[in-house]
Parts: structure tokens; sequence; C-alpha cells
């Protein structure tokens, strides 16, 4: 490298260095703009909240700001709908307050926002049940992110009864929606609407939506569950809709089921035969102990261990002295094996060599 | 070619390379502020979830603690105060010699507790577990002294959730921590891991196992590590979190699936610290295999931890952690431009090699190059200004990036905070960021010359009364 050459690099540095100290000072500027907005915004939010806090005291809270308050107004004011309990008395405040108001307005222009917008402004529209977002709530019932598809959906099922259908087979056909929000919008719904939709979809889906609807069947009501559990149970073959079945039909079983949960006892797949030990259990008879107790054998420890348990739980307080001490003896035993499968009466002793941590990536070598 | 010439050529090959360091900084600074928006707001929002439903997966939190007696009562209480519908918390007495488990007994009533264990990796010998008899979700084990690693590996075979919190005994946790963390293996079933942000707690006030005032330290040492983390958190972290290419989930702050570390063979236990090594290990065992996975980062600060508050305690920590970076590197040297690692091979191993293992010798010797070749004439003295200027200026802008990161979306400190912060900023460079070159060079000398191991650091120390839980809650 020729001197000149180096020159010209330090002139180019020396350029950059200025450039970057320039970069510096405004990125100083910008975290103090920050700051300050940060505070204007407590502020504005303080504000809001006096002014909203007026809906508590009085009919006539006054309209609502507009522009870029409307994503802070109208997540207070579903943060005030959450808080509320079901049918309270804020929430009927909330509901008068919006009626004839910009705010509805407001809350159909966020469903055109980004995607905090989005799912705020299908909220809103849903808890006020403004009927103008129905089209714009249609066409997000396929947005590509999970929060706004399920809150389209939760909108539509809210205000049209028959949306509750679409919402059933989503759930059955989409792997990425929370369990905990969909239950959520399924409580907020109730089991007298989605209980016959559950039942459409159960009927026709394939093994995987099926097992992912059946989860949520303690959301219908218990004769409809029932009927979808045993329904499944008769038809299906695959082991997660199988224990997806169980697992629901415990919540709402009845003396009558134990004929159809008993024979999965002894399914070849250890998740199924576990399931079938909790749906059987709230209905178990003393006629079905030849069946649990041969369970204290099984080759899974799972089985053993919750067959033991629901023996102890469910007959052992009986009044005949001999068959608690037969019971709790089974239920020990099968206990005793699980307990030395895990070797758990000492600590491990220890080996004289560490397993070997992943190494080398010998596969390509 | 003359001496002129190779003296130049240096000069600009030094130059080059922080260039490209600090470039690499700024695009994952980028990288971050493109997600930490949408991340913030989604959060933000969280509208859909209206009823707290409980069927987040079980988490069992492991706390182990070896001489924790001055917090270990304030990080227990703080994971018994989580937000979240199933946990389990079980702390594991690393064969303590101070008071830690005598506190836990008084505190939480243990009693001894015969328990099953799947022992499915190797620790030394346990003896006795603990359960308390206020709080059913806490347990206790008490093992001989093994390190952190070891703790941890009896924590997992304790473990009766699939998921496990590593943390460390003395932090504190928020109440959402849990809930933050887990949000990523809810979203996405291929995350076995997910690390969070954890923030600077030596002026904050606890109480009753909650933050209850976030400040910032006097102390100018602190501050400097304030910004640090700021650095590491909001603008590495976050930035290379996306591209799946995480380095290190830290050790008081992770959430993993127990299946995968027990997969990896646990927790080493012949090293200082362990987190970074587990983190590139799951690298390792996933992209050797050729399965998918994701190692995600929550920036949300769930974690406040003290950071040293004198140069003698931040000194051996630093010594200490570049010890473990020197470690890692070598026993995952294979990661190295690897194609089939996929971004960790190809950008973030190289950029931790050069831009953090290398960069105390790529700093020592360009100051001592230039201002050699500078006294001899070679260079002149405002040439040489102007490149350290350049050097400082790339630092300053990533320090202020990182923290207009965390006003665009944490806003943590107050306005006089803030301020203080960015008079920090400026004086980070009059020494304490030489301090830090020089304690990662002995870091580096210590590992190059195989020093034995002394135990963790010195434990940062306190600037404000511990908070101790109200005497009826055990």
């Amino acid at each position: 490298m020729s001197a000149h050459a180096f020159d010209v690099f330090i002139a180019v540095a020396t350029g950059a260095t200025i450039a970057i100290f320039a970069l510096a000072v405004v990125l100083a500027g910008a975290v103090l703009a920050a700051r300050m907005r940060a505070v204007r915004r407590d502020r504005r939010i303080a504000d809001l909240v006096g002014r909203w806090r007026r809906i508590f005291a009085a009919d006539d809270p006054g309209a609502p700001p507009a522009g870029e308050d409307a994503f802070v107004v109208v997540s207070l004011w579903n943060d005030l709908w959450r808080a509320d309990a079901p049918a309270g008395p804020t929430r009927a405040r909330l509901l008068r307050a919006v009626d004839g108001r910009s705010l509805a307005a407001l809350g159909i222009g966020l469903l055109d926002g980004d995607v905090g917008d989005r799912i705020v402004g299908s909220t809103f529209c849903g808890s006020a049940r403004i009927a103008e977002a129905m089209p714009v709530a249609r066409r997000l019932l396929s947005d590509p992110t999970p929060e706004v598809a399920l809150a389209a959906h939760r909108l539509c099922a809210l205000l049209d009864e028959e949306a509750v259908l679409d919402l059933a087979a989503a759930i059955a056909a989409r792997d990425d929606w929370r369990p905990r929000d969909v239950e959520s919008v399924l409580m907020e719904l109730g089991p007298a609407r989605i209980s016959p939709a559950v039942a459409a979809v159960a009927a026709y889906a394939d093994d995987a939506g099926a097992t992912r609807i059946l989860a949520f069947l303690s959301f219908c009501d218990r004769a409809t569950a029932r009927r979808i559990a045993r329904a499944a149970l008769a038809k299906r073959d695959d082991p997660e809709t199988l224990a997806a079945a169980l697992r629901g039909i415990a919540s709402c079983a009845e003396p009558s089921d134990r004929d159809v949960v008993l024979p999965f006892l002894a399914h070849p797949v250890a998740f199924v035969r576990n399931a079938a030990i909790a749906a059987i259990g709230p209905i178990a008879a003393p006629r079905d102990l030849p069946a649990l107790t041969e369970r204290a054998s099984d080759e899974d420890a799972w089985v053993r261990y919750r067959v033991a348990r629901l023996v102890v739980e469910r007959f052992a307080d009986g009044d005949d002295a001999d068959d608690r001490d037969l019971l709790l003896e089974i239920a020990n035993d099968a206990l005793g094996q699980v307990l030395a499968e895990r070797s758990v009466s000492r600590p491990a002793p220890i080996p004289e060599e560490r397993p070997a941590p992943v190494g080398a990536m010998r596969g390509e070598q | 070619m003359t001496v002129d010439a190779v003296v130049y050529a240096i000069e600009v090959s030094l130059f080059c390379y922080f260039f490209a360091t600090n470039a690499t900084y700024l695009a994952t600074t980028a990288i971050a502020l493109a997600n930490l928006r949408d991340f913030v707001r989604l959060h933000r929002a969280d509208p859909v979830r209206f009823v707290y439903s409980e069927r987040e997966p079980p988490v069992t939190v492991l706390v182990p603690a070896y001489d924790e007696e001055e917090g270990i009562l304030e990080t227990v209480a703080s994971l018994l105060a989580q937000r979240y519908s199933q946990y389990e918390v079980v702390v594991v007495n690393d064969g303590s010699t101070d008071a830690t488990l005598a506190l836990l007994t008084e505190a939480y009533a243990l009693e001894p507790f015969p328990e099953a264990q799947r022992a499915v990796l190797a620790t030394k010998p346990v003896r006795g577990v603990y359960r308390s008899r206020s709080d059913p979700r806490l347990r206790v084990i008490d093992k001989e002294n093994g390190g952190k690693g070891d703790a941890l590996n009896a924590g997992i075979n304790a473990a009766r959730y699939p998921l496990f919190f590593a943390c460390d005994g003395d932090s504190y946790y928020s109440a959402d921590a849990l809930s933050c963390l887990i949000e990523p293996f809810v979203r996405d079933p291929r995350t076995v891991a997910s690390g969070g942000a954890i923030g600077v707690s030596n002026a904050c006030r606890f109480a009753d196992g909650r933050l209850a005032e976030k400040r910032l330290s006097p102390r100018w040492i602190v501050r400097f590590q304030v910004l640090e983390y700021m650095r590491a958190f909001l603008s590495s972290r976050l930035g290379w979190a996306p591209c799946n290419a995480l380095c290190i989930v830290s050790g008081a702050c992770g959430l993993y699936r127990k299946a995968t570390v027990v997969e990896a063979g646990g927790y080493r236990t012949d090293i200082v610290w362990e987190d970074m090594e587990m983190t590139l290990r799951v690298h390792h065992l996933y992209r050797s295999t050729g399965r998918p996975y994701r190692i995600a980062f929550t920036p949300f600060v769930v974690c406040w931890t003290r950071v040293p508050s004198t140069l003698r305690e931040l000194w051996g920590q630093r010594v200490s952690w570049h010890r473990h970076v020197s470690e890692c590197m070598t026993i995952h040297r294979d990661l190295f431009l690897r194609p089939s690692a996929g971004t960790v091979g190809m950008l973030a191993f190289p950029y931790l090699a050069f831009g953090e293992w290398l960069a105390p010798l790529a700093v020592i010797f360009g100051i001592g190059f230039g201002c050699a070749a500078a006294w001899l004439g070679f260079i002149s003295w405002s040439s040489q200004a102007i490149l350290l200027a350049l050097v400082f200026a790339l630092g300053l802008a990533e320090t202020l990036a990182s923290m207009l990161l965390d006003e665009f979306s944490f806003n943590t400190y107050r306005f006089g905070d803030v301020v203080r912060l960015l008079g920090s900023s400026l004086w980070e460079f009059c020494g304490y960021r030489q301090f830090l070159t020089v304690a990662n060079f002995v870091g580096l000398i210590h590992w190059a010359r195989g020093a034995p191991l002394r135990g963790k650091p010195a434990r940062p120390g306190w600037e404000l009364a511990p908070y101790r839980p109200a005497k009826g809650r055990g």
C-alpha cells in the first residue's frame, strides 16, 4: 500500500468518523425524544383513563379522541371490558358509550391497520357487537397472523350464528392457534352455540382435525360432548384422536359409558390406555376391578401408577376392611414397581466417565 | 515492499477488522429494531387472552444454590410469585457451606421427603430431598458440591415436567417471567430453548418477591454494565435470534426442553460456567442430526440480577467469563464455518470467535501497534487519532442504538436515569472498556495456560438491604 493510498484511506476514515459522530448525536437526540414522547404518552394515557373513568360515574363520557390515540383508546376499552365480570355493570356502560359514537368508527378503522391494530380492532368490534365491521372481519378470517384470524372469527361468531360453524371448522383445520385463546373464545360463545358446530365438524374432520376439536369438548354441553366422544371412539382408529375422545368423555361420562371406555384399557398404545383410565375414573364400578387391576402390571409405568391411584381413590374407602387391604396392597405393589423402576431409594452411582457430550459432527465426516 | 507499506497494510487490516465487527453489531441492531416493534405491540395488545385458561405446559424451575444465603429467600419468593398455572420450584443446594439450607428450612418449613427420581444424568450424590409444608410447589434437593452444571443436572433428574427454567440463586424474577418465556414454545413447537433479557437490579427495590421500583445505581461501574446489558440483550441477542443463531441463553434466565438437554448429555461439570456451552451444544446436536429446531429469545426483562459494583468483583467475573468463551470456542470448533451448521456456523460462530473471543488480542495489538507506528514516525499521530476516534464513534453509536431500542419498547428507566446513561455512554470509553479488554485478555491467558478452576467469582455486593420475607410466610 502506498503512502498516497493510505492518505486517501485516512481521509475516508475522517469522513466516516464525522458521519458516525453525527449519527451518534442523532441517536442521542432520538433517545431523548423517545423518552419525552413516552412521558407525554403516559400523561395522555392518564388523561384518557381519567376521562374513561367518567363512564363509571356519568352517562356522558364525552367523545373519544381520534387519530393516533385510536389504538390506545380502543385498547383501554378492551381492557375495561376484560376486567369487568361477564355481564357486569361496566360492560353495560361501555356498550352504551359506544352506541352512536365515533369510537365504533375508530374500531372499524383499526381493522385496516397493522397486526396490533387488527387484533385490537377485531376484539373491540366483537365485544361491542358492531355489525358494520363484519365485511372487513370476513376478509380477516384468512389473515396470516393467527391472533388476527382468531379475533376475526370471534367477531363473526359473536355477530352471526352461522359463523360459529366456520369457527369450529377453523379450530379443526388450524394448528397455530393457542389452546387457551381458543378456549377463551369458546367460553365467551357458550355451550349452546358451539355444541352443534363442534358436533358437525367432529363428524367430518380428518383425524388431525378431530383430535384438535375434541380437545375442546368440555366447552360443549354434556349431552353433546358425550355423543361426540362416543361417536369418535366408535369410528376412529388414530391413537391421538382416541386419546382426545377419552379425555373429552372423562368430564361428562355416565355409567352407561363404561362399556365403551373399558376396551381401551387394553389398547396397544400406552397413552390411549392412560386416557382410558382417566375416562373410566369417575364412573368405575366394583365390577370393573378385574380390568383395572390387570393394568397394575402394565408395561407402562404411568399406566400402573395411574391405575393404582384410581383404585385407591375410588375403592379403598369402602366398608369392607379385607377388600380395602387387598386394594391397598395392589396399589402399593404397583407404586413400588414404579419407584423401583425409577431407582428412587438411593442416589444414582457416578459412572467413571460422564456421558460424552455431543462433539464433532461425525455424521458429516 | 517497504516497511511503510507493511505498516499501512496492517493499520488498514486492523481498521477493517474493527469495522467488520462493529458493522455486524449494527446489522444485528437493525434486525432487532425490525423485530422489536411488532413484538412489543403484539404483546402489549394481547386482547384475545381474556381468560387465564391454565393450558400452558407445566414448567419445573431449577434454582442451583451454592452459598446463596444472602439472596436465596428473595429469589425463591419471586419464583413462587409467578403468574403461571402449573409449575414447581426445585432448589438444588449444591453443598453450600453457609446457611442456605437452614434459611430455606426455616422460611418454608422444609421436611425430609423420600422421593422417586428418574436419574437420567449422573451427578454427585444426593444427600436428601425436602419438600415444603407451607408451599407444595417447592422442593429442595441437598447434594454434595459439584458446581452449577452438576446442580442443574440433579435438578433435571428431579424435574417432574417436560420443560425446565434454569435460574440463578441470587437473581429476582418478574411475576410474568414464565409466561413470557413460554410464549415461543407455545407458538412454535420446534422451540427447544428460550432465553429472556436480564436487567441490572443493584439499586432497584424489591418487596414481597416483586420488583417495586426500577432505579439506576449511582455507581459509574454499574451504569456501564447497564449499558453493556442493553447492548447484549436488545441489540445482539434479539438480532441473532430471528436467524436462529443465538449462541448463548443466559444461565440465569433460560427455559429448556428437558428431553433436549438430556439428549445432549446434560450440563458439563468441568467448566466454570455452563450457559454458552449448553446453547452451543444444543445447536450442535440439532444441526448435526439435521432436525428442525429453534432457540428463541424474548426481549422482555424478566430477570433482575446484581452486577459487580467494584473493580475487583468485575475483574473476577470477566476473567472467568472470557475463559468460558475460550472453552466453548474449542469444544465446539466444528461449528466454525461449516455450511451444514447454517447461520450458526457461517455467521454467529465466526462473529463470536473474531468479534468476542479474539477481540482482546486484536484491541491490544491494534493500540500497541498504532502507538508504536506513530512513535516511530511511520504514520502521523493525527491519523492514529482519527482511527481511534472512528472506533470510539462506532462504539458510541452501538450503545445509543441499544438505548433507543429500549426507549422504543420498554422505557425501563426514568427520564433522569436516561440522561445519566447518555452521559455514561461517553465515559465508558475512558478506562472501562480498556479494563474489560485487559480482563478478557487475562481470561484468555488463563485458558491457554490451563489454570485451575477456582470456583465462581465473588458475589456482587449489595447496595440496598436485602429483602426478607414476612415472618408469617413460612
